[in-house]
């Protein structure tokens, strides 16, 4: 059986990082994965990645950037397997912003509602807009989004005003429908 | 308008979503790398016990065939099965879960998972095929020339050289299909890449 060398700081920020961040780790195992028995896999599987992580940190970039981009990368691995076996077509933002917005008669009837197709809405799309979506969703800002995806910052502030634009779009309209 | 949501709603409702709060205790954690690494170990001791019968049924051979082509061949094959093995174990070492992923941006950690695993796959030839074509190709060319001489077992020996090519281009084929596989999703991510 093979041992890990583990040391006392991996356990200190795995821990530190877990009690700060684990509900927003939650959060995006429920946008990576959408059936309850296989989110509970990933969110645990993240949470290993996170520890397992912490044995190489160095430090040059912030706690919130590492666990992110741990995790982000973790949930990505999940879903391109995931992808392979249930052969589900996932959307880019822009493709999204290109589609006419479906008719919700009981859409934004409450927070449960809009939540719901939200998530819809994320778990749709391809992995980096998932993570671009998720970063704003989570509210961070663009600059420590670009280091988290590795895409300029420029280009998250474009993609992000896109995802609003999708956003109060679809929940606007699903809003007057309703009226 | 009561119901509205604009982005800003939006990102509170997902944040106060209500959530499990399951935490999962360090213990838990190490028994779940624990229970990984035993999978990879256990994958790579099939690997090299298949490995171990190869050389020994080869080992075999080379104490005991008459024939100094039989002999050489069954030596080169043994050589060859060992090159395999060496291979597979500095493989198995790297196959291990990523320490990285904080390293590195999604796009660029992805991408070069997938690239490793196609060439891999790439280049079974090279590391799977070719080494042992020349013990092979001498043993084969050992139990033509006793055919030749007496052409008692001709319908055996046919199978049995038969199998061992069939297994060969099998072994080839089925990993050429996956790395192509694995180029297709290497080619979806590069589009990712000019689209952002």
């Amino acid at each position: 059986m093979t041992t890990w060398n583990v040391d006392s700081s991996q356990d200190g920020r795995y821990q530190t990082a877990a009690a700060e961040f684990g509900p927003a780790l939650e959060r995006l195992a429920r946008a990576y994965e959408a059936d309850a028995d296989r989110r509970r896999d990933l969110l645990q599987e993240i949470h290993l990645a996170l520890w397992r992580s912490f044995a190489s940190w160095n430090g040059a970039c912030s706690l919130r950037t590492w666990v992110y981009r741990v995790a982000h990368n973790a949930a990505t691995s999940h879903v391109l397997r995931e992808r392979r076996m249930r052969a589900q077509v996932l959307v880019s933002v822009e493709e999204l912003e290109a589609m006419p917005d479906p008719v919700a008669s009981e859409a934004a009837a409450g927070n449960r509602a809009a939540l719901d197709r939200l998530l819809a809405l994320v778990q749709g799309l391809k992995p980096l807009d998932r993570q671009v979506i998720l970063s704003y969703l989570e509210g961070l800002e663009a600059a420590e989004i670009a280091e988290i995806t590795g895409i300029s910052a420029g280009n998250v502030a474009t993609k992000i005003h896109r995802i609003k634009n999708v956003l109060a779009r679809r929940f606007h309209q699903g809003a007057c429908h309703g009226e | 308008m009561a119901n509205e949501r604009i982005p800003d709603d939006l990102q509170t409702i997902w944040r106060q979503q209500p959530l499990e709060n399951k935490t999962m205790p360090l213990e838990e954690i190490r028994l779940r790398s624990s229970r990984f690494e035993r999978r990879i170990s256990r994958r790579n001791l099939r690997e090299y016990i298949g490995g171990a019968i190869g050389v020994a049924i080869y080992w075999f051979c080379l104490r005991n065939a008459p024939e100094p082509l039989t002999r050489t061949g069954s030596a080169l094959i043994v050589a060859g099965t060992l090159f395999i093995v060496w291979r597979l174990y500095r493989h198995g070492r790297t196959a291990r879960l990523p320490e990285d992923l904080g390293f590195s941006a999604s796009l660029d950690f992805h991408r070069r998972q997938l690239v490793q695993q196609r060439d891999l796959l790439r280049g079974i030839f090279w590391w799977y095929i070719a080494p042992l074509l020349p013990g092979l190709s001498l043993f084969i060319a050992a139990a033509i020339r006793k055919l030749l001489v007496n052409p008692e077992h001709l319908v055996l020996v046919s199978l049995v050289i038969s199998g061992m090519i069939g297994a060969l281009v099998w072994i080839w084929r089925i990993n050429r299909a996956a790395a192509a596989c694995l180029d297709r999703q290497i080619a979806e991510l590069d589009r990712l890449q000019e689209e952002w």
